[in-house]
């Protein structure tokens, strides 16, 4: 065997090692996942046994049939936050990196300290805010809350169906509001320092600056995130489970999911009808997800740099 | 003013003006912001102040909170303590307990989770990078055009095939779990791909020269090559790990984190619970995180995740 026919199967072999690892459980944690979670989808189980059934989906559309139903008050839910992940993770984020990257004063300390809920336990945040919201006795918000709109009494806020989810929409902007930050600033350093200055000597305020010079160029960048938004949309929720468990009209089409599993027997059926609901939102979003990708791509050239 | 050179060539200088402004200056002058600026920037520092400082003051009267009594936790939160109870951090240690599980074990679970599947991810996207940045071999277009893929692929609903497929495969509610943390695909892998990319293959090949095999290549060179955004993703998927409360919930029920303790433990029934150690507990869990953050904020706010993502 020749030295260059060894190299070559040697490198096989050590390429064979470096993905196998990763290809096994990608096989068997998402391919399988998938492929069973469609099955299951059309399965039921009756007498401990797995049987082909369309009761499912007879159940979902059952549900859809229902006016005020979990099924409806959580898609309007789970729109909500998604139209509020949009506009902090994708609008307000990108305004607020700008001027980070533009270096306000502070702009050091606000990068470090914006970090910071992403670096903290939920379950601790969420425990603090619902001190200060106001859950088992009044806040310092809910008595805001009551001075403004002129109430009787104080609102417990988290557990009123007419505060909870504009409670639980304020804590995803609050505390989410420079979401992409690292995402967004990474975008940004890569510019060159030059196009922006000539842009400068060129009398181009910073509305310009923003909108037709650095837009189009992490306009690549922006269309993954956004996509990447979209990939989530019947996703979109909040820490319900921490708050209200779907109490008040706080479900989520995710909280209901993770309602259909949590605390489970392996062999429950409802596992089933987790699937079947699941493969129908998936249904739904898939063309949306391509439209949005295939849309923005027509939208706006990338400049490149 | 002109001046002519030994070859007859005249060539033209403006006169210098003493009374013009510096090149600094001038500098400013062009640069100078426009008043609509200053007033967006004025805007945008006081709403960052406001969110900054909220957070800032939520962490800090975490950190009190849990120096009052069960009492005043519950009575009146926000004032100073009445009494500064500082022993509360260490009778956390000792009063939290879920499941039969104490702290001590509770921060053990966190550990061998959050180290051993912060590792385990990030190697295997490592090697998977390494792999399809560097080589070529069939499949390579497939394995990376299906990263890209099953990140814009809006799946939903696979909780209850995975929970199935945990539960049968045994992996619940044992040290096994950390296998499911070997991915190899997502954000990691499409980041640590646009470093290897941007990594020049000299080194290697002057390493191959002096006879070193492709594995010494792989963990003597292009590793401490990548030490930084390796260091950077490692801390970024450690600190998610030890803040999931979700995934031991489910599949570790025995083996609970302490993430998955404290909510527990807050949701007992009210009257057992103090709330006093609760938050102590609370506050004692994001220490680790802190600590990990303030070495490592620069690096992890410097990293760049756009460049293997563009398009």
């Amino acid at each position: 065997m020749t030295s260059r026919t060894k190299n070559s199967r040697q490198r096989k072999i050590f390429i064979f090692c470096l993905v196998i690892i990763p290809l096994l459980n990608f096989l068997v944690f998402y391919i399988y996942v998938n492929f069973n979670s469609i099955l299951m989808a059309f399965q039921t189980i009756e007498n401990g046994k797995s049987i082909w059934s369309m009761k499912n989906f007879q159940m979902l559309f059952d549900e859809i049939k229902i006016p005020g139903s979990v099924f409806w008050e959580a898609l309007r839910n789970t729109g909500l936050f998604f139209l509020q992940g949009f506009i902090t993770g994708i609008i307000t984020g990108f305004i607020i990196c700008y001027f980070l990257y533009s270096g306000i004063p502070g702009s050091k300390i606000f990068r470090i300290l914006l970090f910071l809920p992403g670096m903290i336990s939920t379950v601790v945040i969420c425990k603090l805010f619902e001190m200060v919201v106001g859950f088992e006795g009044p806040g310092p918000v809910a008595w805001l809350v009551q001075k403004l709109n002129g109430l009787d009494r104080v609102p417990t806020l988290l557990s009123d169906p007419r505060y909870a989810m504009p409670t639980l929409l304020f804590y995803n902007i609050w505390f989410g509001i420079a979401g992409n930050m690292v995402l967004y600033l990474g975008a940004l350093n890569r510019i060159p320092k030059d196009v922006l200055e000539y842009a400068k000597l060129d009398g181009c305020g910073w509305v310009r600056e923003l909108l037709q010079i650095i837009l189009p160029l992490i306009w690549p960048t922006m269309i993954t995130f956004i996509t990447i938004q979209f990939t989530g949309i019947f996703g979109a929720s909040g820490p319900i489970f921490l708050f209200t468990q779907g109490k008040y009209g706080t479900y989520t089409i995710a909280y209901w999911l993770f309602e259909k599993i949590y605390n489970m027997p392996e062999n429950s059926p409802s596992l089933n009808y987790a699937s079947a609901i699941g493969l129908f939102f998936t249904l739904i979003a898939l063309p949306i997800v391509f439209s949005v990708r295939w849309g923005l791509g027509k939208l706006q050239e990338a400049a490149e740099y | 003013m002109s001046v002519i050179d030994e070859t007859n060539n005249e060539t033209t200088f403006d006169r210098v003006d003493e009374t013009s402004p510096s090149p600094n200056k001038k500098h400013k002058k062009l640069f100078k912001k426009s008043p609509s600026r200053t007033i967006a920037e004025t805007v945008m520092f006081i709403i960052l102040l406001i969110i900054c400082g909220s957070y800032l003051y939520i962490l800090i009267w975490g950190f009190v909170m849990g120096c009052m009594t069960h009492t005043q936790v519950v009575t009146d939160p926000f004032s100073l303590p009445y009494e500064w109870h500082l022993g509360n951090y260490i009778e956390a240690f000792k009063k939290l307990e879920v499941n039969g599980t104490n702290m001590i074990q509770m921060i053990g679970n966190s550990l061998w989770m959050t180290i051993g599947g912060g590792f385990l991810d990030v190697f295997c996207s490592l090697m998977l990078a390494y792999a399809c940045g560097k080589f070529r071999f069939f499949g390579r277009n497939v394995l990376h055009a299906t990263s890209i893929v099953i990140m814009v692929l809006p799946i939903i609903g696979s909780g209850g095939a995975y929970y199935r497929l945990i539960y049968n495969l045994h992996l619940n509610d044992s040290m096994l779990y950390l296998v499911t943390f070997c991915t190899g695909f997502g954000m990691q892998y499409i980041i640590l791909y646009g470093f290897m990319q941007n990594l020049s293959w000299s080194y290697a090949e002057a390493a191959y020269i002096d006879g070193a095999s492709e594995a010494q290549v792989f963990f003597k060179v292009m590793i401490p090559m990548c030490i930084s955004p390796i260091c950077a993703l490692f801390v970024l998927r450690s600190i998610g790990i030890w803040n999931d409360y979700s995934t031991s919930l489910l599949y570790l029920k025995q083996m609970p984190t302490l993430a998955t303790g404290l909510y527990i433990f807050k949701s007992q029934m009210t009257y057992k619970v103090r709330m006093d150690i609760l938050i102590a507990a609370s506050m004692l869990s994001i220490i680790p995180v802190l600590i990990l953050f303030l070495i490592f904020n620069k690096t992890l706010l410097d990293l760049d995740l756009s460049g293997g993502i563009k398009g």
